[in-house]
C-alpha cells in the first residue's frame, strides 16, 4: 500500500496527463489555424461545440455508433471551420484592406460575432431539451494500481496521439504539408514557388477545425453538450498555441498542453480547485508580459506578412 | 408607473453600455489599443463599491470614487506589459487580465464568489436614496455626461491627436518626440478608471456585484460595439448601444418572443449586424470624418488608374520667400538654429559601434555633421547606412561611442527624448498617419504643445485653444511651403506617394529641430518630383539647419551634398566632396563591383 | 545565334508598376530573349524590385501590357505564371528557413506533374550544387548565405522554369561563391535556353553573367547596353 500522498499525486498526474492530452489537441487546432493564417480565430470554440451537438444528434437521432458519431461531429466542425473561412473571413480581409482598415482587428471581431451567433443560435434550437448527451459510450473506470482511469480517457488518448502523429506525418511528408509550412515559414517566398495561400487556409481551418470538434465530441461525452461548452477550453487552446509558439510542430504543441495539463492538476495540491484557472491565466500573463521581443520576430514584422491577401 | 420605470430601467442599462463603450472608443478606436478586459475594469470598480458599501458602509459617492480610483491604478498596471505589444498580443494580454480579475472575484470568498456580493441598497447621494430607476436615472445621466465629456475633450484635443497618431504609427509618433509609452500608460489609466466607474453604476443598478456581469462576453461585446459604432467617433459608440441594447424590447415586446428566446436573438441579431457592417462597412456605421473621407477616396482610387498626374505643380518662388520671412518672424515659435554660426559643428559622432550577433552593423564611426550643410551618406547595399540614423536617434542602442549634439551626448536617450533636443529623422517608407488629415499630420511635428499634457487640457484651456490656433497656423506655413497647403483637410492616406513624401517633410520641419536626419528623401517618385524634392532641401540649407541624407541616387547626392561620406561594410572609408569621391577607383570598385 | 535575333520570351511596354498608389515605375520597356541572360542594374528604390514583382504577378500592374511566350500576362496571378514557367528568387528570405533543404527542393517541383522530370531536375540541381546533397536534412535557415543562396537557385530550378529571375543574387556572398552561381546559370541558359532576368546594384558581378544591360533610375530605364559596351565605359558614377 503505497503512501496515500503519492497515490494522490499519481492520480494527479494521470488526470494531468489526459486532461493534457485534450488541451495538446485543441492547441494544435488553434496553433495551425492562427500560425498559417494570421486569424484570431475565436470562433474556433463554436467547431468545438458544434461537433458536440452533432454527435449528440446523429447518435440519438440515427444510432450512429460511437466512432461514426465521433467522425461525424468532427467532420461538420471541419465544414463549418472551411465555410467561416471562406464566407467570412476572406470577404472580410479583403474589404477591410482596402477600407484601410487593420484587418486584424475587423477578423477578430467578426469571429466574436461568429461566436455570439452560433453560441446562441444553438442555445435557442436547444431551448426545449433540458440536456443534450453523447448516447453509445460505455464509460467504465479501471484501477490500476494506485490509480483510476476511464476507458473514456483512454479511449481519448490514443485517438488524440493517433491523430496529432498523423498530422505530424503530413506536415513532414506530403505536399499539402509543404505547402502548409511553407506558408507560415515564408509567406512572400510561398508566392513565389506558385502556392496559392487561399487554398492553404482552407486547408488549415479544414484540420484545426477537425481537431476542435474530435476533442469537443470527447468532452461532451464526459459531461454533456451544453451551447457554452466550447469557451473554457478556447482559453486553454489559446494559452498552449501562444506559448509553444508560432513556429512549433504539432509534437511540440502538444507536449506544451500536456505539460500545461499536469501543471493545473498538481497545482490543486497546494491550491484550491477554485484557483487553477487563475494560475493557468496567470501563466498566459507572465508569459505575454515579459515575453523578450527578439530579432525574429522583429524580422518577421518587417518582412511585413499580409495574412489577408489572396494570391 | 410601471410602465415609467420599466423604460427608465432600460435608459439606465444604456447610460451604462455607454459609458463603457465611450471610454473604450478612447482607448481601442483613438489610441489604437485593442483591450478586451474593459468589463474587468468594471468589475474592479463594481466589486471595491460593493465591498466598501457592505463592509465598510462607506458612502455611495465616496465608493464610486475609489471605485473609479482602484480601476484607474489597475488600468495603469497592466498599461506596462502592454506598452510593447502588437495588437495579436494586446489581445492576449487583455484576454489574460480579464480572465484573472474575473477568476480572482470568483474565488475570493470575501469578495462573494460565484454568487457575488448581494443586497447593496439602501445608498443614499446627497440624502436622495437610489431606490427605483427614477432615482437612479439622474444621478447616471450626469455621471455618464461627465465621461462623454471627458472622452470628448481628451479625443478631440491635441492630446487626441498624439493617440491617433499612436494608433496610426507609434513609430513616427515617438520620432516626432512623444512619449509613447507615457500617453498609454495615461490613457489606459484613465479609460480604466472610467470603466470602474461604470462598474459601480452597474452595481447601483442591480444591487448585486456578480461575476457574470464583467465576464468575458460583456467585454467582447464592448468591443464590438466600439468596431460597430466606428472607431474615433463618440457619437458612433452612442449608435452602437443602442443597436445592441434596443434590440432586447424589440424581440420580447414587438415581435412577441418569449423572453428567454427573446435574450437569444437580440444576441444572435447583434452577432448579424456584426458582420454584415464589417463586410458593408469596416470602419463602423459612423467612423471619423477623417477615415470616412479616407474610405471615400479609396473607393474612389479603386476604380481609376494611377497616371502619374498626381503630380502637384510647386507654387511660385515669390510665394515661398513671403513664406519664409513670415516662419522666422513668428512670435512665441522660434527657429532654434537662431544662435551659432554658419559651418560650425553641430553634430559631432565619435567612435559610433554597433554589432547585431557577429555581424557589424557599424564600426568605429566618426561623422560630422555642420550648420548649413548638407551631409550625404552614402555606399553599397549592405554598408549600414539606415543603422546610422537608427544609432543616431537612439532607435537602436550603440555598443560603444558617443553623438554629441550641442555639445551634449545623447547616447541612452530614447527616440522621443532627441527629437525635442533638436534631432528629427524622416522614413525611407514615409509614415505618414494615414486616417489623420494632412494638416494634423504637420501638427503632430510641432513640440511642446501645453495641449499634450491633460492638465493643461482640463486646467488652462484658454492658454490650449490659443497655442492650438498658433499650431494650426504654423502647420499650414509649413504646408505651403512644401505646396501641399491645398490638402490639408484631406486624409493623408489618400495621397499620391509623391505627396505624402512632402507632407513628411513638411511633418519633420515642424519640429524646428536643429538636424533633420532624411532616409532616402527621392526614392519611389518620378523625376518630376524629386526636383521638388531637392528644390525644397536647398532651401532648408539656406534656412540655417543641419541637413544629412542617406541616398541611392547619385544625381541627387552630387547636387545637394557640401559633404559626402562613403560607408562600406559599417565602416567611413572615405569623405570629401562627391566630385572626389567620383575620382577614385577603389571606390568605384567598391561600389559597382568594377572601376 | 545573334542576340537580336532571338525570339523574344518576354516583353514588356509602357509598364507602370507601384505599390498600392505608390507608383514607383514609369513607363517601362524591357524585353528577354529566349537563351539570354538580361540584367537591369540601377540604385536601390530605382524601382527593379517592383518591375520584377509585377512581371511575376506578385503585384498588379498599374498600366502597360507584359507578354509571356505570345500570351499577354499583364492580369495574371503568381500561381499561374509561375505554372507557366515563370520563377522569382527574392533579394532576402528568399528560402523557407524553417524547412530543411530536402523540402525546399520539393517545394520548387509542385506544380511538376511528371516524377520523370522531378527526378532528372533533382539530378541537375545535386550536379549543380552538390553540398545540398550533403545537407540535405538541415534546416536552410541554418545554412550560411551563399548555401542559402544554392537552395534558393535549386527550389527555382525544380520547378523547371523558363524564365528566372533573380533579384540581387550576388548580394553579400563571397566572391568566389557568386562565381559559382552565375557559373551553373551560365551553364544552364547555355545548355537549356533558360532565359534570365538579373536585378543587380553590382555591375561588376552582372558583368560576368549578362549579355546585355538596362539601368533603372527613378522608376524608368534610362539606358540600354551589351556587355562589352558596359564593360568599356569608364565611369558607373552617372549611371546611378
Amino acid at each position: 500500500m503505497l503512501n496515500p500522498n503519492l497515490d494522490n499525486f499519481l492520480q494527479l498526474l494521470v488526470n494531468g496527463i489526459f486532461n493534457g492530452t485534450a488541451y495538446a489537441l485543441i492547441g494544435v487546432g488553434f496553433n495551425i489555424i492562427l500560425s498559417v493564417s494570421g486569424r484570431f480565430h475565436i470562433a474556433y470554440a463554436m467547431t468545438y461545440t458544434l461537433a458536440a451537438y452533432v454527435a449528440a444528434w446523429v447518435g440519438f437521432s440515427y444510432h450512429f455508433p460511437f466512432w461514426l458519431a465521433l467522425l461525424a461531429g468532427a467532420l461538420a466542425a471541419a465544414i463549418a471551420g472551411v465555410i467561416m473561412e471562406r464566407l467570412i473571413y476572406l470577404p472580410l480581409s479583403l474589404r477591410a484592406l482596402s477600407a484601410g482598415s487593420d484587418p486584424l482587428l475587423v477578423m477578430f471581431v467578426a469571429s466574436l460575432g461568429l461566436t455570439v451567433i452560433l453560441r446562441n443560435g444553438i442555445a435557442l434550437s436547444t431551448l426545449s431539451s433540458s440536456s443534450v448527451n453523447i448516447v453509445g459510450f460505455d464509460n467504465q473506470g479501471k484501477n490500476i494500481g494506485p490509480v483510476t482511469i476511464t476507458t473514456l480517457n483512454v479511449t481519448m488518448f490514443v485517438t488524440a496521439w493517433v491523430l496529432l502523429g498523423l498530422l505530424a506525418l503530413v506536415l513532414n511528408y506530403t505536399n499539402l504539408g509543404r505547402m502548409v509550412r511553407a506558408v507560415r515559414a515564408n509567406w512572400e517566398m510561398s508566392l513565389c514557388v506558385g502556392i496559392d495561400p487561399s487554398l492553404v487556409f482552407v486547408a488549415v481551418f479544414a484540420i484545426g477545425s477537425f481537431l476542435s470538434g474530435v476533442a469537443g465530441v470527447f468532452q461532451a461525452t464526459l459531461t454533456s453538450a451544453t451551447p457554452d461548452l466550447g469557451l473554457p477550453p478556447f482559453f486553454y487552446a489559446l494559452v498552449v498555441a501562444f506559448v509553444a509558439g508560432l513556429t512549433a510542430g504539432p509534437l511540440r504543441i502538444a507536449l506544451v498542453g500536456v505539460a500545461l495539463g499536469i501543471l493545473e492538476a498538481l497545482s490543486t495540491m497546494v491550491l484550491p480547485t477554485q484557483f487553477t484557472p487563475l494560475v493557468v491565466f496567470a501563466i498566459l500573463f507572465f508569459y505575454v508580459a515579459l515575453r523578450p521581443v527578439n530579432l525574429r520576430d522583429l524580422r518577421r514584422k518587417l518582412a511585413a506578412k499580409p495574412h489577408a491577401s489572396a494570391g | 408607473m410601471e410602465n415609467l420605470q420599466l423604460t427608465l430601467s432600460y435608459l439606465d442599462q444604456v447610460l451604462i453600455f455607454i459609458c463603457f463603450a465611450v471610454s473604450l472608443n478612447l482607448l481601442q478606436g483613438y489610441a489604437g489599443q485593442v483591450s478586451v478586459a474593459h468589463a474587468a475594469f468594471g468589475a474592479v470598480g463594481g466589486y471595491a463599491l460593493a465591498y466598501l458599501v457592505l463592509n465598510a458602509h462607506v458612502g455611495a459617492l465616496e465608493a464610486m470614487l475609489a471605485g473609479t480610483l482602484g480601476a484607474a491604478l489597475v488600468g495603469a498596471a497592466v498599461a506596462f506589459p502592454a506598452l510593447r505589444l502588437t495588437t495579436e498580443w494586446l489581445i492576449l494580454l487583455t484576454l489574460a487580465v480579464q480572465t484573472i480579475i474575473v477568476s480572482l472575484v470568483t474565488t475570493v470568498s470575501a469578495l462573494g464568489g460565484t454568487y457575488g456580493l448581494q443586497n447593496i441598497s439602501g445608498l443614499t447621494i446627497f440624502g436622495h436614496e437610489l431606490d427605483q430607476p427614477s432615482d437612479m436615472f439622474p444621478l447616471f445621466l450626469v455621471l455618464t455626461v461627465l465621461v462623454y465629456a471627458v472622452c470628448w475633450r481628451i479625443g478631440e484635443s491635441p492630446y487626441g491627436r498624439v493617440l491617433r497618431g499612436i494608433r496610426e504609427d507609434e513609430i513616427a509618433c515617438r520620432s516626432l518626440g512623444k512619449n509613447v509609452f507615457l500617453f498609454k500608460t495615461v490613457v489606459f489609466g484613465v479609460t480604466a478608471g472610467m470603466a470602474g466607474l461604470a462598474g459601480a453604476m452597474q452595481v447601483i443598478n442591480i444591487s448585486v456585484a456578480s461575476p457574470p456581469l464583467f465576464a468575458f462576453d460583456q467585454s467582447s461585446t464592448m468591443v464590438a460595439m466600439v468596431v460597430v459604432g466606428g472607431a474615433g467617433n463618440l457619437l458612433g459608440s452612442i449608435v452602437g448601444v443602442a443597436v445592441l441594447v434596443l434590440l432586447g424590447p424589440l424581440f420580447e415586446h414587438v415581435l412577441n418572443f418569449g423572453a428567454d428566446a427573446a435574450a437569444l436573438w437580440r444576441l444572435i441579431a447583434f452577432g448579424v449586424v456584426l458582420i454584415v457592417v464589417l463586410l458593408v462597412r469596416p470602419a463602423g456605421l459612423l467612423p471619423d470624418r477623417v477615415t470616412r473621407n479616407l474610405g471615400k477616396k479609396l473607393q474612389k482610387m479603386a476604380t481609376e488608374p494611377a497616371d502619374g498626374s498626381d503630380f502637384v505643380p510647386h507654387p511660385d518662388l515669390e510665394e515661398m520667400h513671403v513664406i519664409e520671412e513670415h516662419l522666422g518672424a513668428a512670435g512665441k515659435i522660434e527657429v532654434r538654429s537662431a544662435g551659432g554660426g554658419r559651418g560650425d559643428v553641430v553634430l559631432k559622432v565619435s567612435g559610433l559601434s554597433k554589432r547585431f550577433g557577429g555581424i557589424v552593423a557599424t564600426e568605429s564611426l566618426d561623422m560630422e555633421l555642420r550648420r548649413g550643410t548638407i551631409t550625404a551618406l552614402v555606399g553599397p547595399n549592405g554598408a549600414g547606412k539606415t543603422t546610422v540614423f537608427n544609432l543616431l536617434t537612439g532607435a537602436i542602442r550603440p555598443d560603444a561611442g558617443e553623438v554629441y549634439l550641442g555639445g551634449v551626448d545623447i547616447v541612452g536617450l530614447t527616440p522621443d527624448k532627441v527629437a525635442k533636443r533638436g534631432m528629427a529623422r524622416s522614413f525611407q517608407a514615409v509614415r505618414i498617419f494615414p486616417r489623420l488629415s494632412v494638416l494634423e499630420n504637420v501638427a503632430l511635428g510641432v513640440q511642446h504643445q501645453p495641449g499634450e499634457l491633460l492638465v493643461n487640457l482640463f486646467g488652462n484651456i484658454p492658454r490650449t485653444t490659443k497655442f492650438e490656433r498658433e499650431v494650426r497656423e504654423r502647420s499650414r506655413e509649413w504646408l505651403t511651403f512644401v505646396g501641399m497647403a491645398g490638402f490639408a483637410d484631406q486624409p493623408a492616406g489618400g495621397l499620391a506617394f509623391g505627396q505624402q513624401k512632402l507632407v513628411a517633410l513638411a511633418r519633420v520641419l515642424a519640429t524646428e529641430a536643429e538636424v533633420l536626419l532624411l532616409d532616402e528623401p527621392a526614392s519611389g517618385i518620378d523625376f518630376q518630383w524629386v526636383n521638388v524634392m531637392l528644390g525644397l532641401i536647398e532651401q532648408i540649407r539656406e534656412q540655417g539647419r543641419t541637413v544629412c541624407i542617406v541616398e541611392h541616387n547619385l544625381h541627387v547626392v552630387e547636387r545637394l551634398a557640401d559633404h559626402t561620406y562613403f560607408m562600406e561594410l559599417g565602416r567611413i572609408t572615405a569623405q570629401g566632396s562627391f566630385a572626389e569621391l567620383t575620382t577614385d577607383k577603389r571606390l568605384a570598385e567598391a561600389y559597382f563591383g568594377a572601376a | 545565334m545573334e542576340l537580336h535575333d532571338r525570339p523574344r520570351l518576354v516583353s514588356v511596354e509602357r509598364l507602370k508598376a507601384g505599390y498600392g498608389r505608390k507608383q514607383v515605375v514609369f513607363d517601362l520597356d524591357l524585353h528577354v530573349g529566349e537563351g539570354e541572360i538580361v540584367s537591369i542594374v540601377g540604385a536601390n528604390g530605382a524601382g527593379k524590385t517592383t518591375t520584377l514583382r509585377t512581371i511575376y504577378g506578385m503585384l498588379p500592374a498599374l498600366g502597360g501590357t507584359i507578354t509571356y511566350r505570345g500570351e499577354n500576362t499583364t492580369k495574371a496571378f503568381a500561381t499561374q505564371n509561375a505554372a507557366r514557367g515563370m520563377s522569382l528568387i527574392p533579394s532576402e528570405r528568399f528560402v523557407f528557413g524553417d524547412l530543411t533543404v530536402k523540402d525546399n527542393l520539393l517545394l520548387g517541383a509542385l506544380h511538376e506533374k511528371s516524377a520523370a522530370e522531378r527526378d532528372a531536375r533533382w539530378k541537375r540541381v545535386h550536379e549543380l550544387f552538390p553540398i545540398l546533397a550533403e545537407r540535405s536534412q538541415q534546416k536552410a535557415g541554418t545554412m550560411s548565405g551563399g548555401q542559402q543562396r544554392m537552395v534558393s537557385l535549386g527550389l527555382a530550378l525544380m520547378s523547371g522554369p523558363k524564365l528566372l529571375m533573380l533579384d540581387e543574387p550576388s548580394l553579400g556572398l563571397a566572391p568566389a561563391v557568386v562565381i559559382e552561381i552565375f557559373g551553373a546559370i551560365r551553364k544552364l541558359a547555355e545548355e537549356q535556353g533558360l532565359s534570365v532576368l538579373i536585378l543587380e546594384q553590382n555591375i561588376g558581378q552582372a558583368l560576368r553573367v549578362a549579355d546585355r544591360f538596362y539601368v533603372m533610375r527613378s522608376g524608368r530605364i534610362i539606358l540600354e547596353e551589351t556587355n562589352a559596351q558596359m564593360r568599356a565605359r569608364k565611369d558607373y558614377w552617372d549611371l546611378f
